[in-house]
C-alpha cells in the first residue's frame, strides 16, 4: 500500500499527466452513461437535420444530415472507441509480450526466427497493413479489434525482447536457474514483473494509437457499421465541412483530447514507474 | 558416501568470439571433501566465475565432467539436475544484483523451497524465518525489499538463499569484494561458521589472498585458465613454488606496517596475456623473470613436487629447498 502511495504521488507530480487521466475519466464516463442518457440508437433519427449546437435544449451538440442527435453520438462513440482501443491493445501487448519474451529468453535460431517474423510485421505500414485486414474480413468490432493488435505487437515484442535480454545475465536470473526454477516460472516471476513498467507505458500510448486507427478506418468507411464511432460521424459530416463544419468539428476535437489525454498518462506513468529517469 | 562431495576433472570451457575462440578455462581438476574450504586465486579475467558458472551447471562444459557426491552432472538434462541442484547452491558475487528487486526478502528465500516442494506454506515461512536469524537478520526481514538493505546485509541474504536447500556443497563467487571492507569480516565469519557447522565443502573464488588465507585449508591458484599452483594454503602462503603465487603473494599488502616496509618488492610486469592467442609454453612465461627457454616453447604439466602440485619448469626435485626459486630476479 505504501508502494501504491509513493507511485501516485509521483504521478500527481506531473500536472499535465493529471490532467490527462481526468479526460481519460471523463471520457470513461461518458461512455458509461451512453446506454442511461440515450438508450436509443444513435443512428435514430431523431429530430429537425442540421441543428447547431445549443440551438435546441433537446439536442445540445446539434443533429446532423439526418437528424441524428451527435451528443448521442458522442456518448456510443466513446464507448466504442474505448473498447476497441482497449481491447485491441491488450491483444497488441500479450501478442508482444509472447513473442518478445519467448524470443528473448531462448535466444538463439528462436529468436533469429521470431525476430524475422517481427520484421515482416514491421516493415509493412501498418494503417495500410490494417486497412487491408478488415476489408478482408469485412468490418467488424471484432475484426477492427483484431487488425490493429496485429498490426501494433512488433514494438511491444521489440521492448520486452530487449529487457529479457538486460534481465537474463543478471545474477538473480542466474540464482533461479541455479535452484532449478523452470523457465516458464522464471519468465512469470521473475522477468515479466520487472518490465512491467515500460510495457504499461506502452500499453497506455496503445491505446490513444488504437483509438485514432479506428476513427481513420471508420473514416474511411470500414468501421463497423452496427455501431456509432467518432470517425463514422466525421467521415459522414466531410461533404458538409463549408456549411455544418460543428459535425466534423466535434467528433475531432473529442478525438483530440482523448488521443492527448491518453499520451499524457503514458507520460505520467512513465515518470511514475521509473523514478531514477526523473528526480524532481 | 566417502569420496569428495565435489569432483571436477579435466574440465574446459571456451566461448566464441569476434576475434577467435577464449579459452576460459581448461584442464581443470580439484575435488572438495565434506568439511572442506577449496579456495581458487586468481587474477580478474582468468576463469574464475566461469568456471564456477560451469560447476555449478549455469553454462555446459566443453570437456571434463563434474561430479556431485559421486553423481557426474556434466550432461544431466535440467529435469534430471533438478533434484541434485538441492546439494549444491551458490553465492553470488554482487549482492546488488543477486536479489530480485521486485520480490521481498521472505518470498526470495521461500522460492528454493517452492521449486523443490518442500513444505506447506507455513512450514516454510517458519524455514525463512529461521534461516534469516541463522544469518543475523530479525526475522522482519522477510517483509521488506532487497533495497532497504545495505550491501552486508544482502549477502546475508544471499547465503540464507543458497542454505535454504540445506546443500552439502556451497560455490562463493568472490563473496565479499563488492562489499566494504568494515562489513567483509562481518560475512567472512558468518561464511566460516557455517561451513563448519554444517560441514560444507566449499570451493570459495578470490582474488584478494587476505581473505582466502583466513578462510582456505587448500589452496588453487589460477592463471590464464589453468590451474599452476595448489596444495594445503599454509604451506603455499609460507612457501610458494609458482612464480605467479609468488608474484601474487608479493602484490598482497601484509597488515604489519613494519613487515611491510621490510619486505621485498616483486612487481608483476605487464597485463595478463589475451585468452585468444595464449603464449606458446608456459602462459605466465612473458611476466616471469625466471623464464628461460624451454618455458617459451614446453607447457609445464601440472606434477607434484613436494606437498603440493606446480606447473612449473624451474620448479623441479622432492625436497623442499629446491622448490626455492633463486629469490631477487635478475634486473633487466
Amino acid at each position: 500500500m505504501k508502494a501504491l502511495a509513493g507511485f501516485a504521488r509521483r504521478y500527481a507530480r506531473n500536472r499535465a499527466a493529471v490532467l490527462g487521466l481526468v479526460l481519460v475519466a471523463i471520457v470513461a464516463a461518458m461512455a458509461l452513461a451512453a446506454p442511461i442518457l440515450y438508450p436509443e440508437s444513435p443512428w435514430e433519427m431523431v429530430g429537425r437535420p442540421l441543428l447547431r449546437p445549443f440551438q435546441n435544449p433537446e439536442f445540445p451538440l446539434g443533429t446532423d444530415a439526418l437528424g441524428r442527435d451527435v451528443a448521442a453520438g458522442i456518448l456510443h462513440g466513446a464507448s466504442v472507441s474505448l473498447t476497441i482501443g482497449i481491447v485491441a491493445t491488450v491483444v497488441s501487448v500479450v501478442l508482444g509480450t509472447l513473442v518478445g519474451a519467448v524470443g528473448g529468453w531462448y535466444g538463439g535460431w528462436i529468436d533469429d526466427a521470431l525476430g524475422r517474423l517481427t520484421d515482416v510485421f514491421q516493415t509493412m505500414p501498418f494503417f495500410v497493413f490494417a486497412l487491408a485486414l478488415v476489408a478482408i474480413l469485412s468490418p467488424s468490432v471484432g475484426t477492427i479489434i483484431f487488425a490493429i493488435g496485429i498490426v501494433t505487437w512488433p514494438p511491444v515484442a521489440r521492448l520486452v525482447r530487449g529487457e529479457f535480454l538486460a534481465l537474463k545475465s543478471r545474477d538473480f536470473v542466474q540464482a533461479c536457474l541455479g535452484i532449478g526454477m523452470s523457465d516458464a516460472r522464471i519468465i512469470a516471476t521473475q522477468l515479466l514483473p520487472n518490465c512491467a513498467a515500460p510495457i504499461i507505458v506502452t500499453a497506455s500510448i496503445k491505446v490513444a494509437t488504437a483509438i485514432l486507427t479506428e476513427s481513420s478506418l471508420a473514416f474511411l468507411g470500414l468501421g463497423d457499421p452496427n455501431v456509432m464511432s467518432w470517425g463514422t460521424m466525421i467521415g459522414q459530416a466531410r461533404d458538409l465541412l463549408r456549411t455544418a463544419w460543428y459535425l466534423t468539428a466535434i467528433p475531432g476535437v473529442v478525438i483530440l483530447l482523448t488521443v492527448m489525454a491518453l499520451n499524457l498518462v503514458g507520460e505520467g506513468l512513465n515518470d511514475a514507474l521509473n523514478p531514477r529517469l526523473k528526480p524532481r | 558416501m566417502t569420496g569428495p562431495m565435489l569432483a571436477v576433472e579435466g574440465l574446459a570451457k571456451s566461448y566464441r568470439a569476434s576475434r577467435g575462440t577464449v579459452r576460459a578455462f581448461e584442464d581443470v581438476s580439484f575435488a572438495v571433501a565434506a568439511g572442506e574450504t577449496v579456495a581458487l586465486v586468481g587474477e580478474s579475467g582468468c576463469g574464475k566465475t566461469s568456471l564456477a558458472k560451469t560447476i555449478y551447471r549455469l553454462q555446459d562444459a566443453d570437456a571434463g565432467s563434474v561430479r556431485l557426491a559421486g553423481t557426474d552432472i556434466t550432461r544431466l538434462s535440467r529435469r534430471a539436475l533438478r533434484p541434485h541442484r538441492r546439494l549444491m547452491q551458490m553465492v553470488f558475487q554482487d549482492p546488488y544484483a543477486s536479489l530480485n528487486p521486485r520480490l521481498t526478502v521472505g518470498r526470495i528465500l521461500e522460492e528454493p523451497l517452492i521449486v523443490h516442494g518442500i513444505g506447506d506454506r507455513a512450514g516454510r515461512q517458519g524455514q525463512v524465518r529461521r534461516a534469516l536469524e541463522r544469518v543475523g537478520l530479525a526475522a522482519a526481514a522477510a517483509e521488506r525489499h532487497p533495497h532497504q538493505f545495505s550491501g552486508g546485509q544482502r549477502q546475508r541474504i544471499g547465503l540464507a538463499r543458497a542454505l535454504m536447500l540445506e546443500p552439502g556443497v556451497l560455490l562463493c563467487d568472490e563473496p565479499v569484494s563488492a562489499l566494504d571492507v568494515s562489513v567483509q569480516a562481518q560475512v567472512l565469519n558468518l561464511l566460516a561458521g557455517v561451513q563448519e557447522e554444517r560441514r560444507l565443502a566449499m570451493l570459495f573464488i578470490s582474488h584478494d589472498l587476505g581473505v582466502v588465507r583466513h578462510m582456505a585449508d587448500r589452496v588453487l591458484v589460477m592463471y590464464l585458465g589453468r590451474i599452476v599452483e595448489s596444495g594445503p594454503a599454509r604451506r603455499i602462503f609460507a612457501r610458494p613454488a609458482h612464480p605467479y603465487t609468488r608474484a601474487l603473494l608479493a602484490a598482497a599488502p601484509v597488515p604489519d606496517p613494519d613487515v611491510e616496509a621490510a619486505r621485498p618488492r616483486e612487481i608483476l610486469q605487464g597485463d595478463p596475456p589475451s585468452p585468444i592467442d595464449p603464449p606458446p609454453g608456459c602462459g605466465f612465461h612473458p611476466r616471469c623473470a625466471f623464464a628461460e627457454a624451454r618455458c617459451r616453447t614446453e607447457r609445464p604439466p601440472l606434477r607434484t613436487v613436494g606437498d603440493r602440485r606446480v606447473a612449473c619448469h624451474r620448479a623441479t626435485g622432492d625436497d623442499e629447498a629446491s622448490l626455492r626459486l633463486p629469490f631477487a630476479p635478475q634486473p633487466h
